[in-house]
């Protein structure tokens, strides 16, 4: 059906074409572009600019919805006939272009890219020697968010600290543990690797270390991690949940901390107004007695171009002028979405905004880049994260091990055989 | 030596038997009568099959070789002209029909059709080149090369699937021009009049009315429901996966490794479809049992109860409980994830109470998790069974119960010999068609848990405890986008339902002894 419609769609896209072709001859390119659904307004209003700012053109430029997260999702129906130029977040980066949904930055844009842009930033949108995105926002991460009545900033440091502080206030840590983006970030900590290597969009071998001691340790990285995501979620101050329960806690005012990206930012400033504090996660004590830092993954946002575009030189102008210097600004104003341009980054009112700041400081101090993983990747530390929310906390280190290994081997399978 | 008489058991002799008695001897020659089933199913029934799609076959050239015997020049002529007998003979507008149906066969074929079948399997594919930026040797300045889109194995198939029933349809119509050329020719011979333009058009309308009505509900039938189908089989034997996205990537015939995957193997990815498979199906079945049963059993019990003399506000019962079913299904579904969640309304109640300590998984532990999705499918189940069943309780005539009493007989003889028969009897086909559904209940499943917990090992690629075949389907397509593995799975699913409501239908007393309460 969708490709019927698409071809009635093509075959009146031809049609208009060619009629307006015959009566003007003017280049007229329609594009489409889609963004996620709170930056709409902003978005239609950064197309305006830029159609003033090539007035020599008239563009015709429609704007749908899609959240970066779907970018993927959204492009796979039917990528012939997806978006010209769309927001993604840069873990989507291989299987869009498995689908042949990304169109390659020329070489001079990289360059200046480069430039103006937060390294890290601009490398999330590399595969092979090509660079596929335009990246815009640098903010995609956790860190701790704190109600600082209950927790001190000197408790605020350690996990410690934290839980102690708030099981004696009787508040809740709130810490979606279970799930596979949080999962493993305590085995990062402690120093675990995941290193995806592909060729194209194949996935030639995976790197990963959780089941391996460090020189001299006696766990290793995933017992250390694991036996501290345990018990971290089975605390009795801890509830394991999403937004939904974050704001059903900050009502009911029982919300201690809990750790959560700049997207809960504005909720957690208004329920608790005064006492709204952040900073980077707290440290941890492992069960080897050593202290480990608590890493964030680091994600960030870009504009692609769709490979099938049938205007990719007007597309790539698009993505270029929606990702520069000043719709960053513009889209920090309207949204407070944390940059990935230098310049705007290093501005007063993006590091007075608690929790972008944060974020940065985040990412800078102790993250793990989150690349495009393969999706058993997910899935695993998934398992993992139930595993570990129901782990008897008596149980010997070995069992623990063993969960660990089973993950490990689990995730190296992804390319045991290889992709038919 | 005496020899061994094969013992016959009189009706007379089994009356007598006791309980238990009797339930050894059906479970003793239900086991003896076991090999001869097999034994007829092999030796008789697949034979009789056989026999009579050869029958049918072997008639189908039995008529063309005898229109080919008899059959005169016009008839003869038929087989290569389609349409010339007919048009030789008078009838115009069928000769017509069938003469511009072979001509636009033909075209088809010849610019379309032959191509897609040539492409069909793939070997021939041209690949997708993606765009990029060239450097244009005389101006140094960057240009951007468009992609050049190659074939797309989805289309491929499409049309290569399309171009085989086109093919049959021919092959069909072209049998049916031969049968009907050498039918005309009979009929001139005998010197009957043969049915005008006129005639054929109105027969529409009397004779072969049927066809017209059911015209548009069979190119519905075929167009959605058994084109996919089709599809979809052909589809599990392809790698068409996330991987392998036309038209960046085409898919290609891969046999039975999708199959062979679900079935113990595993595919690229190192996720164990055989373990998973089997870990849901059995949860599927015990689900599924449960669900229809303590459903029908407890509705049966309920509206007994209410349906018993003597009970007072008979009315006020009955509306309460179909108040549930006033209140969309989707709507209790959420509402009750909602309150049964971790920190939902039902756990803070209880730990504000001082009732529990901790909270209860209800639907994030995944043995918790099952029991209460069965107990909430028991609160949203029961009023519909106990709908059903009071107006078949009002219906058992009363003189069956009082000559019963006069008897001797109890409460529970009463139970077991006249209502459980008689409410059995009307509703068997109820059962079945509720057990089948449930074995794909999505609706309760999806919207109470999702599936989940993940299964807390390694390997499941996001299966979930509570997942049954058909919520992981979803998982498998939605999220995963293994279309090659999840069309195996539902063609299992398709057997697997198919087989048991086939069986237990036709097995069903409702089926065997149609007349009974009549």
């Amino acid at each position: 059906m969708k490709k019927f419609l698409s071809f009635v769609l093509c075959g009146a896209l031809a049609v208009t074409g060619v009629v307006s072709l015959a009566a003007c001859g003017e280049k007229k390119p329609g594009l489409t572009v889609w963004g996620p659904s709170a930056q709409q307004e902003s978005l239609t209003q950064m197309i305006a600019a830029f159609k003033e700012a090539n007035p020599d053109i008239t563009y015709d430029i429609a704007v749908g919805v899609c959240a970066e997260g779907d970018g993927y999702s959204m492009m796979s129906n039917d990528p012939q006939s997806g978006a010209d130029v769309f927001a993604f977040a840069n873990d989507q980066l291989v299987n869009l272009y498995s689908i042949g949904a990304l169109s390659p930055l020329a070489p001079s844009t990289v360059t200046a890219l480069k430039a103006s842009d937060d390294l890290t930033a601009v490398e999330s949108g590399k595969l092979g020697d090509n660079y596929y995105g335009y990246p815009y926002a640098a903010d995609n991460g956790f860190f701790l968010y704190y109600d600082s009545s209950v927790v001190s900033a000197e408790q605020a440091k350690t996990v410690d600290g934290v839980i102690e502080a708030c099981k004696a206030a009787g508040k809740s840590f709130i810490f979606e543990g279970t799930n596979s983006w949080y999962a493993l970030s305590f085995a990062y900590g402690a120093g675990g690797k995941y290193t995806p290597t592909y060729d194209g969009a194949t996935l030639k071998s995976v790197e990963v270390n959780f089941d391996q001691k460090p020189d001299g340790g006696q766990y290793s990285y995933g017992q250390l991690g694991g036996f501290q995501l345990a018990e971290i979620l089975q605390e009795s101050c801890t509830k394991v949940g999403d937004d939904t329960l974050i704001d059903n806690e900050l009502t009911s005012g029982t919300f201690g901390a809990c750790i959560r990206g700049t997207w809960k930012g504005d909720a957690i400033k208004n329920a608790l107004g005064e006492h709204y504090a952040a900073t980077v996660l707290p440290t941890w004590v492992g069960i080897d007695g050593e202290t480990y830092k608590w890493y964030s993954f680091a994600g960030c946002k870009l504009f692609g171009v769709n490979g099938y575009s049938k205007h990719p030189e007007d597309a790539h102008k698009l993505a270029a002028f929606l990702s520069s210097e000043k719709m960053q600004d513009k889209r920090f104003d309207d949204n407070a979405i944390g940059p990935s341009n230098k310049k705007v980054a290093a501005q007063e009112k993006v590091q007075k905004n608690v929790a972008v700041s944060t974020m940065m400081k985040q990412i800078s101090t102790a993250s793990v880049i989150q690349v495009s993983m393969p999706s058993n990747y997910w899935s695993e530390a998934d398992a993992f994260g139930q595993a570990m929310n129901k782990f008897d906390l008596n149980d010997t280190a070995e069992s623990l091990q063993e969960l660990v290994v089973q993950m490990v081997t689990a995730m190296k399978a992804a390319t045991s055989t290889p992709a038919q | 030596m005496e020899k061994k008489q094969k013992r016959v058991v009189t009706e007379l002799e089994y009356l007598g038997m006791s309980g238990w008695e009797k339930f050894c001897y059906k479970f003793i020659s239900f086991f003896k009568k076991l090999p001869t089933v097999f034994l007829h199913f092999f030796t008789a029934t697949i034979p009789a099959l056989a026999l009579r799609f050869w029958d049918a076959f072997s008639g189908i050239f039995k008529k063309l070789w005898i229109a080919m015997k008899n059959g005169d020049w016009k008839t003869r002529l038929s087989f290569l002209v389609m349409g010339f007998g007919q048009f030789t003979r008078g009838q115009v507008m069928r000769g017509v029909v069938y003469l511009v149906f072979e001509i636009l066969f033909i075209l088809f074929m010849a610019l379309f059709g032959a191509g897609q079948l040539a492409l069909f399997g793939g070997p021939g594919y041209t690949e997708t080149t993606a765009g990029g930026w060239i450097v244009d040797p005389v101006t140094g300045q960057e240009k951007y090369v468009t992609a050049a889109v190659g074939d797309n194995s989805l289309l491929v198939l499409l049309y290569g699937i399309l171009t085989m029933i086109f093919i049959v349809a021919f092959v069909y119509a072209w049998y049916s021009n031969v049968k009907a050329a050498y039918y005309a020719q009979e009929m001139k011979e005998a010197g009957q009049r043969l049915p005008s333009a006129m005639d054929d058009l109105h027969s529409f309308a009397d004779t072969q009315y049927h066809k017209t009505l059911l015209a548009i509900p069979l190119l519905g039938l075929v167009i959605f429901t058994i084109f996919p189908i089709i599809f979809m089989v052909f589809v599990a034997f392809t790698n068409y996966d996330m991987q392998h996205m036309p038209p960046a990537h085409l898919f290609q015939w891969v046999g039975l490794a999708n199959f062979k995957a679900v079935f113990g193997g595993s595919l690229s990815g190192g996720t164990q479809f055989g373990m998973v498979f089997g870990r849901i199906l059995l949860w599927t079945v015990i689900w599924a049992v449960f669900a229809t049963f303590t459903n029908y059993l407890l509705g049966m019990v309920v509206a007994i109860m209410i349906n018993k003399k003597g009970i007072r506000l008979k009315k006020l019962w009955r509306t309460v409980l179909i108040m549930t079913v006033a209140v969309p299904q989707f709507v209790s579904l959420l509402l009750m994830s909602q309150m049964l969640g971790d920190y939902g309304i039902i756990n803070s109640l209880m730990q504000n109470w001082g009732l529990t300590t901790a909270p209860i998984k209800f639907l994030s532990d995944g043995t918790i998790a099952k029991v209460t999705i069965i107990l909430v499918n028991i609160w949203i189940g029961i009023p519909y069974t106990m709908l059903m069943v009071s107006g078949i309780l009002m219906n058992i005539p009363a003189d069956l119960y009082e000559s019963a009493r006069i008897d001797g007989a109890g409460a529970f003889r009463q139970y077991f010999k006249i209502t459980l028969p008689y409410v059995l009897h009307v509703t068997t086909p109820y059962l079945i068609s509720n057990f089948v559904g449930n074995l794909n209940n999505f609706g309760v499943i999806y919207l109470l848990t999702g599936g989940g917990p993940t299964m807390a090992i390694a390997g499941v690629d996001g299966a979930g405890e509570t997942d049954l075949l058909i919520t992981w389907l979803y998982k498998l397509i939605m999220d995963k986008k293994l279309y090659g593995v999840a069309s195996v799975i539902s063609i299992l699913m398709f057997l697997i339902t198919g087989i048991i409501s086939l069986v237990t239908y036709n097995r069903s007393a409702s089926v065997k002894n149609e007349e009974d309460f009549m």
